[in-house]
């Protein structure tokens, strides 16, 4: 039953050519979903469309705040209405990676923006349609660099800390609403970005984006199904309010849940 | 302070010189009130403060948008136009002529929603070259020339693929033409093969600027002319009643049991810069309403709440879903004049042929197919284009409250909201007492509520 939610739902992808994002739209396409998605470079955008001719590629760098409303219309006027949004789309900021010492003020806002400022203003503009509608789902790509103190990972670090929080606080507010919010650790992979932090990294010690990918997809079918569920039930009251909830039965290796919605929580 | 008056039953304006004639033009109209009108400039949005009048046959307060909640009564229903708002001033390049224009999109004529290929729009010539074009777009429209040699199939060239084949002329009005997005080969002729939507919103976006009127002077982004509410970009010109409204006042409503439910309704261009053309329009414009948004209505009707459209473009389609409805009655010789509880009847009926889920025990109005005159019906709702035109005596059936800009005394908009008041004379009064308040015009300014009955 969860393996057709994603049957005609539309879904954004932010970052989509690469990495995870990569592996989101061709297993969510496979799946039977309307995917758009926005990256920066037009050879990877018309390298995706050529493999994947139903997606719909919009260029345009996340960080920039002239794209939003511009990225919204195409987003309402193609798909029609939104879904699931995958905030995924990410940056470390200038490397080799800088202690914060070294780091200027320009580059930790410029990680900021694409990190933080970006994801939030694509949250609000398909807010119209999530709360009009009443459904929806933010997905936020987080990293363990939220909590932990990596040395040399503070530009990022902080963004995805913030990030969480953003996750958090928004859904607090909307939490009389039927939008769900959650922030996702999909551990350390074999991606682009991670042989840019760290060079010499061992590929065998990382994991591979498409099973990551597989993992997220099924961690989100079954919160949905439970979700369905419990409304079946209807009124069942929500008592777990960790911030840290148990995410192993869902979610394998150092995968996590760095938030969810309070009745996602209680699920996990 | 100049003040409105009623000249021979129109209302006119006392104008004052026209000595400071930079400051505040006003394209939209001949008569030059700027001087009198104040206008709001600034791209204010979302603010709760805004001046709120609220109009009523037994008099009017001055309030802020902030206590719309407190105004309206539990039950209500505040309805709200989800259109976004496009850049739909284009500049191009005849491929033919090689002379720059300006494309403003006047309204989209593709039997589809979401489709937005086909367009009725106006063409200026753009003077200056291109370095100097925004010149031309901040000259009052009336003053704009048209362009010197224009023919059918030609294709104005907006970038290196996407160019707008001329498909008509008007033939009085040169300057009104009809348009299809099409793509472009490298030698500037068109090609046949189709360009989709994503291709056509991406170069509208691309290359298109918001149309903005001379009176506002500052440049807009594309945000100012968005609504919290902006999902599907079918507007030209922006939803403005929407403009001011926030989450926290819809919490607010929502709070006071009055729920907040939209319906999408592609807002045309107003003006073009001839008044023997302007008295054409509106032109008929795309709107969808969903079947949730109609039960919403008529469970709203049935416990005797207030249907409140925010914005003429709400009560455009709506009263046009009706006008419909009513056309169906006629058909069905039910030729009584209406009563209040007709309203749900027809609603009822509607719901249950379309969608079987209304609970009406006895079918008044068939409807012969699925397929109504004006409209067409889908899974979800209703997809329409509407052609109704207001006038001072129109009748409005759905709608019970309207909110809505301060309008110019002249506009055809000033007739809408005098037919919905039903009060001419006391509108004017009170506008003129908005105005000693210091209430301003125009997409950023105030705000009337219309509770008519």
């Amino acid at each position: 039953m969860t393996d057709t939610y994603w049957k005609n739902k539309n879904v954004v992808i932010t970052g989509g050519t690469s990495g995870l994002g990569k592996e989101l739209v061709m297993q969510l396409i496979n799946k039977g979903a309307n995917i758009l998605t926005v990256a920066r470079d037009q050879v990877k955008l018309d390298k995706l469309k050529t493999e994947i001719p139903t997606v719909i590629i919009v260029k345009g760098d996340i960080s920039d705040k002239d794209l939003i409303y511009r990225l919204s219309g195409l987003i309402f006027g193609t798909l029609g209405g939104v879904d699931v949004l995958i905030n995924n789309a990410s940056y470390l900021g200038i490397t080799p990676l800088k202690s914060l010492n070294d780091t200027e003020c320009e580059d930790l806002e410029q990680v900021l923006q694409t990190n933080l400022l970006g994801p939030f203003r694509l949250t609000k503009a398909l807010m119209s349609k999530l709360i009009l509608q009443n459904s929806g789902l933010v997905i936020n790509i987080s990293s363990d660099a939220a909590v932990q103190a990596y040395p040399n990972w503070g530009s990022y670090s902080v963004s995805k800390a913030a990030l969480d929080q953003l996750t958090r606080i928004w859904s607090e507010e909307l939490k009389d609403t039927e939008v769900r919010f959650v922030s996702l650790d999909p551990g350390d992979m074999a991606t682009p970005m991670h042989f840019d932090a760290i060079p010499d990294a061992n590929r065998d010690e990382l994991y591979d984006p498409k099973d990551v990918a597989v993992d997220l997809i099924q961690f989100i079918e079954t919160l949905i199904s439970k979700s369905a569920r419990k409304s079946d039930d209807s009124d069942n009251q929500v008592n777990s309010k960790s911030d840290e909830p148990n995410q192993s039965n869902y979610l394998t290796g150092s995968r996590k849940v760095r938030y969810a919605s309070d009745e996602w929580r209680s699920f996990l | 302070m100049e003040e409105f008056s009623l000249i021979n039953g129109h209302p006119k304006v006392n104008l004052g010189k026209k000595d400071k004639p930079k400051q505040t033009q006003l394209n939209t109209q001949k008569l030059l009130i700027s001087d009198e009108v104040p206008i709001a400039h600034k791209s204010r949005i979302r603010d709760e403060n805004t001046n709120l009048m609220v109009f009523k046959s037994e008099g009017q307060s001055f309030r802020k948008l902030f206590h719309l909640p407190e105004i309206l009564s539990s039950n209500d229903l505040v309805i709200v136009n989800e259109s976004a708002t496009l850049p739909a001033s284009l500049i191009g390049r005849n491929s033919r002529t090689l002379e720059a224009v300006e494309i403003r999109l006047a309204a989209n004529i593709d039997q589809k929603l979401r489709s937005f290929k086909r367009w009725k729009a106006i063409i200026f010539k753009q003077t200056g070259n291109e370095n100097t074009s925004s010149k031309s777009l901040e000259l009052p429209t009336e003053e704009r020339e048209e362009p010197s040699d224009l023919k059918e199939s030609d294709i104005v060239l907006l970038s290196s693929t996407v160019g707008l084949k001329v498909l008509e002329i008007h033939d009085t009005f040169k300057r009104f033409i009809t348009v299809e997005f099409v793509k472009v080969l490298k030698n500037g002729k068109w090609s046949s093969q189709p360009i989709t939507a994503d291709e056509v919103l991406g170069e509208i976006y691309r290359s298109g600027k918001l149309i903005r009127y001379s009176y506002i002077e500052e440049e807009l982004s594309l945000w100012d002319h968005q609504t919290i509410f902006s999902t599907i970009p079918i507007s030209v010109e922006p939803p403005s009643a929407a403009l001011q409204l926030s989450w926290n006042l819809v919490k607010r409503l929502k709070d006071r049991n009055i729920s907040v439910v939209s319906l999408l309704h592609s807002a045309g261009l107003s003006s073009t810069g001839s008044e023997e053309l302007d008295a054409f329009f509106p032109l008929p414009e795309k709107y969808f309403i969903s079947f949730s948004t109609i039960k919403n209505i008529l469970e709203t009707k049935r416990r005797g709440g207030k249907v409140v459209a925010v914005g003429t473009t709400v009560l455009r389609a709506l009263e046009s879903l009706f006008k419909e409805l009513l056309l169906k009655r006629a058909e069905n010789n039910v030729d009584e004049p209406m009563r209040k509880d007709d309203i749900i009847i027809l609603l009822s009926d509607f719901l249950e042929q379309v969608d079987g889920s209304s609970s009406s025990t006895q079918v008044r109005v068939k409807l012969t197919d699925s397929k109504l005159q004006g409209i067409q019906i889908d899974s979800n709702g209703v997809f329409g284009t509407t052609r109704i035109k207001f006038q001072e005596n129109s009748s409005f059936y759905l709608c019970d409250a309207l909110l809505t800009g301060m309008h110019l005394p002249n506009s055809s908009h000033f007739s809408l909201i005098a037919g919905f008041s039903q009060d001419k004379d006391n509108l004017l009064k009170a506008y003129n007492k908005a105005m000693s308040l210091g209430y301003t015009w125009h997409e950023f300014g105030d705000l009337t509520l219309f509770l008519p009955k």
